[in-house]
């Protein structure tokens, strides 16, 4: 992989960093998002700054797109790369006001791929620009830094745990104008991640790293459930689940209060152990979902042999209609299987994009034992709730007093049959449509995600 | 006799002139040590550091008596007074100025230092993404990030050059209008019991001290409000 490519991005860098052994190999496609991923520690990081040049590493090759930056016997210094590089932290310069930071890096020159006021529209910079950087919030100086990266021109954007530092809520903030930047400019973006709900969004490739090596590569969905369940046993760090599904401190540290929640909109199915919720659940959402409604989240199938006897079990991602992963059989006469840990990360991913979409439902297929206890999906079933958007879920007889827990006692509306689980829907959704078309414009954007994200 | 008599005026004058000179050298000097100093990684950096350290510790007559060998006729100060057909470096205005930045330099050099090592490698390494060439990294965001720093080390060695005393009259001796600066002139007007003068410039001094702390200790407060 040491030679240059056009069309690729070539890098190998081996060395010690520190106590750190760095021995990886990448090459991918010189074009959309490429997202590097792997556990704290696991040298990502390092490899980005190897490929900006920050980083010497004397046995290196580095090649974008057929122009060699590094190699045996050169090595282009960091201010001659045409690279954006965006940190971790904001690191704006704070004697420059936001106007000054945005062009420390702009050529004079014309033939900009993007212009000052690009960026700023893009960004939503407009109202910061004479504010100097000790009076910005964490997002909106994350946004000035990824702006003033933008207008250096970069031929590769390095993102750098951009949203790592930032708030749950923050990140959100920033998610949308992420999307928004992959889509206006046809810039090859490395973005540096342990969050596989980010990397979800908007990554096209994926290089997975581990303790200094790169593991896998390739594009997105063929790749990673497979190296990441595999790998959970040996490391396990750097399972998915921890990171993206996890979300206990914030749990913990912030009570979930719903009590501006319309309780309504919170519907659970209650349901005994012998009843097969699971199925009333699938074919209700998936009925819907092929009606064409907006409805997003996970249900549960359950494969059954032909004797009836339950034997393995699938997710089903209702926004994309993706299997989400199977369980090994559990043999015959089994009643119950639980997701995987890679699973359940996926799980969480797609109720969080289908959050970012606004839809009109949220299905998630459970809440039992798992999230009355603080994990499985829980915490993305607080962000759909949180988020104001209807949610349906069922709840076992048993967990009933800990999903009254969880929703702050304030009342929701609990179901047992189908005919009560339509009702609620048919009310529900006419609502919806009724403030829908009472707010239209303003509600423009949100369909615009919803489009891109099923498309 | 007036306060403001010739005598007085010229010793004023002269050390103003003295400091302002040596404090200019001093930062030209002063900031690519500081700079080396903050950024190169190795042994023989602390032993650099603590070179130019030692006038912090070395009694001024110490100091004074290697600087009056080196000025002399003899050592490399004779050597380049002989440049302009002088022929020693001792006893003159700029034998004075060498002294004193060489007794100043640390404590120019250390704030300065502080300063670059303070804002870490980060806003460096920001620079030379936006395709700034270490040059202009330098004067556009290494330079104005440490600005408190290059601030308190000019005050610094100002203030230390005015009341040096020992270094002075063992360099410089006592000449009127060439070498007699504020403190070397108290001690004069007190060893010929002229009290009067003597309190008048040693007032003089209180109130410039006082200045010196004060006008450090709020751009110290601006710089903490600016970091906050």
């Amino acid at each position: 992989m040491r030679t240059a490519e056009p069309g690729r991005i070539n890098a190998a860098f081996r060395g010690r960093l520190g106590n750190f052994m760095l021995d990886a190999e990448l090459s991918v496609p010189a074009t959309g998002v490429t997202a590097i991923f792997g556990p704290s520690g696991c040298g990502k990081t390092s490899m980005a700054r190897c490929i900006a040049g920050l980083q010497r590493m004397a046995d290196g090759f580095c090649a974008v797109d057929g122009d060699i930056w590094q190699d045996r016997k050169s090595f282009r210094p960091v201010h001659r790369r045409p690279i954006g590089y965006v940190f971790q932290e904001a690191s704006l310069f704070p004697h420059l006001s936001v106007r000054r930071n945005l062009l420390f890096g702009a050529p004079k020159a014309a033939g900009m791929q993007i212009t000052f006021d690009e960026v700023v529209d893009l960004l939503g910079l407009a109202a910061l620009l004479d504010r100097s950087p000790h009076r910005l919030s964490g997002g909106e100086r994350q946004r000035v830094a990824i702006g003033r990266a933008l207008l250096s021109q970069p031929k590769l954007l390095l993102m750098d745990e951009p949203l790592a530092a930032l708030d749950h809520a923050t990140r959100n903030e920033i998610l949308p104008f992420l999307e928004c930047v992959h889509e206006r400019l046809s810039l090859p973006v490395f973005y540096i991640s342990h969050d596989m709900s980010e990397i979800e969004r908007f990554a096209d490739h994926l290089v997975l790293m581990e303790q200094g090596r790169v593991v896998g590569s390739g594009p997105l969905h063929t790749l990673h459930p497979i190296p990441l369940a595999g790998s959970r046993d040996r490391h396990g760090d750097c399972s998915p689940r921890r990171k993206s599904v996890g979300n206990r401190t914030r749990m913990t540290s912030m009570p979930i209060d719903f009590h501006d929640i319309d309780p309504n909109r919170i519907a659970a199915i209650l349901y005994r152990s012998q009843d097969d919720v699971d199925t009333l659940l699938a074919d209700f959402a998936e009925t819907l979902a092929r009606s064409g409604e907006r409805i997003g989240g996970v249900v549960q199938r359950n494969i059954k042999d032909g004797a009836g006897c339950q034997v393995g079990m699938q997710a089903i991602d209702l926004m994309t209609g993706r299997e989400i992963s199977i369980c090994q059989p559990l043999g015959s006469g089994a009643t119950a299987c639980k997701l995987d840990a890679a699973g359940l990360a996926e799980a969480a991913v797609a109720v969080t994009r289908a959050i970012a979409a606004d839809v009109d439902l949220v299905v998630t297929n459970k809440f039992s034992k798992q999230e009355a206890a603080g994990e499985g999906l829980r915490s993305e079933l607080a962000d759909a709730i949180a988020a104001g958007i209807p949610v349906l879920t069922a709840v076992p007889e048993k967990c009933l007093d800990a999903w009254n827990t969880f929703t702050g006692g304030i009342g929701t509306s609990l179901l047992c049959e189908r005919g009560a689980i339509e009702g609620w829907w048919q009310d529900m959704s006419s609502r919806i449509k009724r403030a829908r078309a009472a707010r239209l414009p303003s509600d423009a954007p949100a369909a615009l995600f919803a489009d891109h994200h099923v498309g | 006799m007036e306060i403001w008599s010739p005598e007085i005026r010229q010793s004023v004058l002269l050390t103003v002139e003295l400091a302002t000179i040596s404090t200019a050298i001093l930062l030209m000097l002063a900031t690519p040590l500081a700079w080396w100093l903050a950024h190169a990684k190795g042994w023989w950096t602390e032993i650099a550091a603590s070179i130019i350290a030692l006038p912090l510790v070395l009694p001024p007559t110490v100091l004074g008596f290697y600087l009056l060998v080196m000025l002399g006729p003899d050592g490399p100060g004779g050597w380049i007074a002989s440049f302009w057909g002088g022929r020693t470096l001792a006893f003159t205005f700029e034998g004075l100025v060498i002294g004193s930045v060489v007794y100043s330099m640390p404590f120019v050099v250390q704030p300065i230092r502080n300063a670059f090592s303070a804002k870490g490698e980060r806003p460096l390494e920001v620079a030379a993404t936006l395709r700034a060439s270490p040059w202009r990294t330098f004067w556009t965001v290494a330079v104005p990030l440490a600005r408190p720093g290059f601030l308190t080390g000019a005050v610094l060695g100002f203030a230390h050059t005015v009341g040096e005393f020992g270094l002075v009259l063992m360099i410089g001796g006592n000449i009127p209008g060439r070498t007699k600066v504020l403190s070397v002139a108290i001690f004069d007007y007190v060893e010929t019991s002229r009290w009067r003068e003597a309190s008048i410039l040693a007032g003089f001094m209180v109130i410039f001290a006082f200045a010196v702390i004060l006008i450090m200790t709020l751009v110290d407060k601006r710089a903490a409000r600016a970091a906050a």
